[in-house]
């Protein structure tokens, strides 16, 4: 349950900083996916079985966050979250630089998929013609490599501190298992 | 599979009302976080442009210094002005210019994805905010309407934003029209008559006609004047007249007290 709480505050607070500090700090188009990177760090730790659940949530939490029809991001974060999964699958992460390496090309990846994924729902709403209020970056430019690139470096900023979390959290959870068989 | 399948069916029905107090209650316990984080990344962002402009304070200082006499003479004008205009107003019998029962709010959230979508602001349903009413920023500069309004929150469709549509006029030739928002990029007013005058550098203000925003609210200036595909209509680019990523107070108007 704790670890739980742990996880919905982490996602609550990375969808805040989304919307109310990086607008602030970088130019339209170029702010970075916070969430989108936990959601790939967890998939390339757990695998999708193990993370779609947290991935549907961040979606959620991004689509109540953004105003946007609730599903939106659900769905492209299920798909980049079974990509990233299947990849890391194939990849060796056992050795530690070359992991660092792999998940970076990874989250590049995911960033990716994501705006294009985005970009192709947005469109396909249009299509539709359904005014969902839905405004996107445009996708093929020069700014989606700049986009990838700050969304690496975020990934690797966040990559340490959610490895201790993630250490501390299994502590933890071993800990309370053992507290509840000693009992 | 399952999961695709259920939110392509949320997002075909888009049951809004069924999300809204979900929305509330997350924007709510947002809302003491949003705050303080968008006032420290206000701060942290002007420190950066601050350092990154070190280098063309000289020739800003000089171009300061020319505005500022310009601007000393153009008072001294506009307060000749003001006096002839109070003279004639006192001859003609006529009302000032309306007055606003204005809510200041802050800024404390925008569209990550595309800036000049959405703004939020720490106003809501609590503090009398609902949909559809204008807002503004310092001297009666229209930027946008509420669409969303929530306890503690609101969100604004920004005038950029492709679904905002208002009544607007050319204050100088009066031609009327529909000012529409171009995807986040900037504003047109369109509908324009082929037989109506538009000028470029004419400030566009807002008509007054068809809901509930009052009329002479400015929105911007006419950058550039083209006319529709079928030549049915003019269209006239219009350069807002403030950036919407930069705005930090904003006064909700919530009735015009005549």
């Amino acid at each position: 349950m704790f670890q739980k709480i742990i996880i919905l505050l982490i996602i609550f607070f990375s969808a805040v900083i989304q919307v109310s500090v990086f607008p602030r700090l970088f130019p339209s188009g170029l702010s970075p996916e916070i969430v989108l990177m936990l959601v790939i760090f967890w998939t390339s730790r757990d695998g999708f079985e193990k993370t779609w659940p947290k991935a549907v949530l961040s979606g959620f939490m991004l689509d109540l966050f953004y105003f946007w029809p609730a599903g939106t991001n659900i769905i492209a974060f299920a798909l980049v979250s079974y990509g990233v999964g299947f990849f890391a699958r194939r990849f060796t992460i056992s050795q530690k630089n070359m992991g660092l390496l792999v998940l970076l090309l990874l989250s590049a990846m995911g960033s990716a998929a994501n705006s294009l994924i985005l970009l192709i729902l947005a469109k396909i709403y249009k299509g539709l013609g359904l005014e969902l209020g839905i405004f996107l970056p445009d996708f093929w430019n020069r700014m989606i490599f700049l986009k990838i690139l700050i969304d690496m470096l975020l990934f690797v900023m966040i990559y340490w501190p959610l490895s201790g979390l993630e250490r501390f959290l299994s502590f933890y959870g071993k800990k309370s298992m053992q507290g509840r068989f000693f009992k | 599979m399952a999961i695709l399948a259920v939110c392509s069916l949320l997002v075909f029905l888009n049951p809004k009302q069924a999300f809204s107090p979900l929305r509330n209650f997350f924007l709510t316990a947002a809302y003491p976080f949003q705050k303080i984080f968008y006032i420290l990344s206000k701060k942290t962002g002007d420190t950066m442009e601050f350092l990154g402009s070190i280098s063309n304070l000289h020739a800003e200082n000089e171009r300061l210094i020319k505005e500022n006499s310009s601007l000393i003479s153009e008072i001294s004008n506009l307060r000749q002005e003001k006096k002839e205009n109070e003279n004639l107003r006192e001859q003609l019998g006529l009302i000032p210019k309306k007055k606003f029962d204005l809510e200041a709010a802050y800024v404390i959230g925008q569209d990550p994805q595309k800036f000049g979508s959405w703004l939020i602001i720490d106003k809501g349903t609590s503090s009398g905010i609902e949909a559809g009413m204008p807002v503004i920023v310092f001297q009666g500069i229209i930027i946008g309407r509420i669409s969303e309004a929530y306890l503690t929150s609101s969100k604004i469709e920004l005038l950029t934003n492709s679904l905002s549509s208002i009544n607007a006029s050319d204050s100088e030739t009066n031609s009327r029209g529909i000012v529409r928002g171009e995807f986040g990029l900037g504003v047109l007013l369109d509908m324009v008559a082929q037989t109506d005058v538009l000028n470029v550098g004419d400030e566009v203000v807002t008509s007054g006609l068809g809901s509930d925003v009052p009329k002479g609210l400015l929105i911007g200036k006419i950058q550039e004047i083209k006319t529709t595909q079928d030549k049915l209509f003019q269209q006239a680019l219009i350069v807002p007249s403030v950036r919407y990523s930069n705005l930090e107070t904003v006064f909700v108007i919530k009735k015009s007290i005549n």
